[in-house]
């Protein structure tokens, strides 16, 4: 991308500044993983640098991975194989890879991303040997934005074209028949609601059984959540989202009217106190000094996990 | 060399930084006012008792503005000066030149951010390296640190310290007697005097269920938690009427506890430029009425970013090292002084991996001609180009990089 000198405040608008999301998040993951938070030997090749986030950062990007891991884990299953999984706004997710080195991986991992991210991820991949023989068999599509695997399909789209998108799922193999986990790991809260709210129903229209898990910010309203919107703000970073399922309850109900026929919802803060178990959350605590246990309630109590489950056999609570 | 306290401090208000060898005589100066001061130190009141600040300076520049400045008001600070705001240094440098030019207006207690081990972790170490291009600053006021006083008297009523009771503190004679000048230990009466909370359902419900309780494992992993009865205790074993301390956010500013028997003052407003929340300093009167004067932050106008002052500083050619490294300062009106290539910043990863890493990097720095400096990719460049104020590791980032989950 070019960066030339336009301005002197130059700083990425619209769809570029939600696709910078994508490298905090990755550079906080590594972070994490470099302290020893959690394992992921594939992050690295998706940060250029190392930078080294605050403690309470650290906890924070070990525990959204440790209620995804944990939700996506139940929905695997003991029968990963006859699942699949599609990963919305999926970025330097390296969700696929992780299981795969694990032989826990569904029958297929679909990834949606903008082009602007697919195509470098696809390169990242490519250059990186262990990645890419992990892919086993695949060709690079739509010139460099896409990479379809066996098991693996990186896909370019919109999310705000969503029946396109589904589409091409099923193009590439998508089985309906199949329960399905779609995840939006901070990613639906930057699409209007209307958006986010088709995406939900289509999801649940389209596959008899599944999961839809989604990890965002929640309340907005309080001095802490106004002073986080300012600031994103700043960065020219907007959360349509939040204020449309601003709290756990909206956040199951979301799920409800859309089609969904359970509904759960969890903060972070309540899932590292209530579902990390104790040598774990001892463990961790002890991988850094950790002095800010009132901002880590705050700042944990402003995002949750909410999921919804549909047909029968499916075990996520 | 003359040593011209006032005018030291004058800079001082205008946050500028002395250089290194005025640090180290500062530092040398006052340590020796505080090793002639006890562990527990009486003040007569009144007073004004300043909370956590955590290197927020022009707020503590609005605390001097609405408590009063400097020697027209009595202060007494209670630790945690460092770390986590953008000015740490400022702030710290500040403190401890009106605590030498007026050493009986100003008595500064150690909290548990006055330690080598925390501000490593915690920004104070980075932000030295940054702005002096070496780790001696950071050495000669951790060395001061050792030197600071454990806790405070009020008119033998009101006990004052950073964090709160140790279970092998019965009594403030008990206190009197440690061996203070050292680091912070990881466990013992020190480390508990500035570790400890008091038990706030619902802040620590999930740990211990009542307030009743006695001392019990403190969330932190250093220091205690504790309740009603071990303050109602400690304050009738030593005849005092009321504990106030600091160390934990308080949304409000202040809080209010056990019927009036402990209350936390907190003074850094939108803590970490996130928290949203208020701050106070409590002003003691001559007959010990107690009363929070709360405020906010400072207003913007009278703020300036890292980012502002970086290309202003680095186009004056001000610092030797060529700009503020680890700070994406923006361009300053087509001078190509302040712009660092994306290559050149900071890497936080060196922070553990010692200052002379750090300064060997900084030296490799090349600057390109034009380029801009990461702006809003916070996993490629040095953070993101609007708030390109980053401090560094551990302690802080520029803005909204690294500062929520996206």
């Amino acid at each position: 991308m070019n960066r030339f000198l336009k301005s002197q405040s130059y700083q990425p608008l619209g769809d570029d500044a939600v696709r910078s999301t994508n490298d905090d998040a990755a550079v906080s993951r590594l972070s994490a993983v470099t302290l020893g938070y959690m394992a992921d030997p594939y992050i690295k090749a998706f940060v250029r640098r190392l930078q080294r986030r605050p403690p309470i950062i650290n906890r924070g990007t070990y525990t959204r991975s440790a209620a995804i891991d944990c939700i996506t884990a139940q929905f695997l299953g003991d029968d990963p194989s006859s699942k699949q999984i599609v990963s919305l706004g999926a970025g330097s997710d390296t969700r696929h890879f992780l299981l795969k080195s694990r032989g826990a991986q569904p029958k297929r991992y679909f990834e949606i991303d903008f082009p602007e991210i697919t195509s470098r991820k696809a390169q990242a991949i490519k250059k990186n040997k262990e990645l890419t023989a992990m892919l086993g068999d695949h060709s690079i599509a739509g010139g460099g934005t896409e990479l379809h695997a066996q098991d693996y399909f990186l896909l370019a789209g919109d999310l705000r074209q969503f029946d396109a998108l589904t589409q091409r799922l099923e193009s590439l193999g998508f089985d309906k028949s199949l329960p399905t986990l779609f995840l939006s790991e901070c990613v639906l809260i930057y699409l209007s609601p209307p958006d986010a709210d088709s995406i939900v129903k289509q999801a649940a229209n389209l596959v008899s059984s599944g999961v839809f898990l989604t990890y965002e910010q929640i309340l907005p309203d309080d001095a802490f959540g106004s002073m986080m919107l300012q600031n994103l703000k700043s960065r020219n970073i907007e959360l349509p989202g939040i204020h449309a399922y601003p709290t756990l309850e909206s956040q199951r109900e979301r799920y409800l009217k859309a089609g969904w026929d359970q509904a759960f919802a969890m903060d972070l803060n309540e899932f590292w106190e209530g579902k990390v178990e104790e040598s774990e959350k001892a463990r961790v605590s002890k991988l850094e000094i950790f002095d800010e246990v009132e901002e880590w309630r705050l700042l944990s109590g402003h995002y949750c996990v909410s999921w919804a489950v549909k047909g029968n056999g499916l075990s996520v609570v | 060399m003359t040593w011209d306290l006032d005018a030291i401090i004058s800079r001082l208000y205008t946050k500028q930084l002395l250089p290194e060898h005025t640090v180290r005589e500062l530092c040398e100066k006052v340590k020796e006012v505080l090793v002639r001061e006890g562990n527990v130190r009486n003040v007569s009141p009144p007073c004004t008792l300043v909370g956590d600040v955590h290197g927020q300076f022009y707020d503590v520049l609005e605390i001097f503005r609405i408590g009063g400045y400097c020697p027209d008001t009595n202060y007494v600070f209670l630790g945690d000066y460092v770390d986590r705001g953008y000015y740490s240094v400022e702030t710290i440098t500040l403190l401890a030149c009106l605590k030498l030019r007026y050493p009986d207006r100003v008595t500064l207690v150690r909290g548990n951010h006055e330690s080598r081990a925390v501000t490593q972790t915690y920004g104070f170490y980075t932000e030295c390296i940054r702005k002096y291009g070496n780790a001696n600053v950071w050495s000669y006021f951790t060395d001061l640190f050792d030197y600071l006083v454990l806790s405070v008297v009020i008119q033998d009523s009101i006990f004052c310290v950073h964090g709160g009771l140790s279970p092998s503190l019965h009594t403030i004679d008990q206190i009197k007697v440690i061996d203070r000048f050292r680091e912070i230990p990881h466990e013992g009466p020190m480390a508990d005097l500035v570790w400890s909370d008091p038990v706030s359902a619902p802040t620590f419900s999930s740990v211990s269920g009542d307030d009743k309780g006695d001392f019990a494992i403190s969330p932190r992993g250093a220091g205690y938690i504790f309740g009603r009865e071990v303050t109602k205790k400690f304050l009738e074993v030593n005849g005092l009427g009321h504990i106030c301390r600091a160390h934990q956010l308080c949304m409000e500013g202040y809080q209010i506890l056990y019927d009036d028997m402990l209350s936390t003052v907190w003074s850094a407003p939108n803590y970490c430029y996130r928290a949203g929340n208020m701050a106070s300093v409590l002003e003691i009167g001559p007959g010990l009425e107690r009363y929070f004067n709360v405020f906010g932050p400072c207003p913007d106008q009278y703020r300036e970013t890292p980012a502002k002052e970086t290309a202003t500083a680095a186009a004056a050619g001000a610092m030797g090292t060529g700009g503020m490294g680890g700070v994406a300062g923006r361009e300053k009106g087509g001078s190509l002084a302040g712009v660092l290539s994306r290559d050149a910043v900071w890497e936080d990863g060196d922070v553990g991996m010692g200052s002379q890493a750090a300064v060997e990097r900084r030296r490799k720095m090349t600057r390109r001609v034009g380029g801009m400096v990461g702006n809003g990719n916070g996993g490629e460049g040095s953070g993101d180009g609007v708030d390109a104020d980053r401090v560094g590791a551990g302690g802080q980032d520029s803005g909204v990089v690294g500062r929520y989950f996206l």
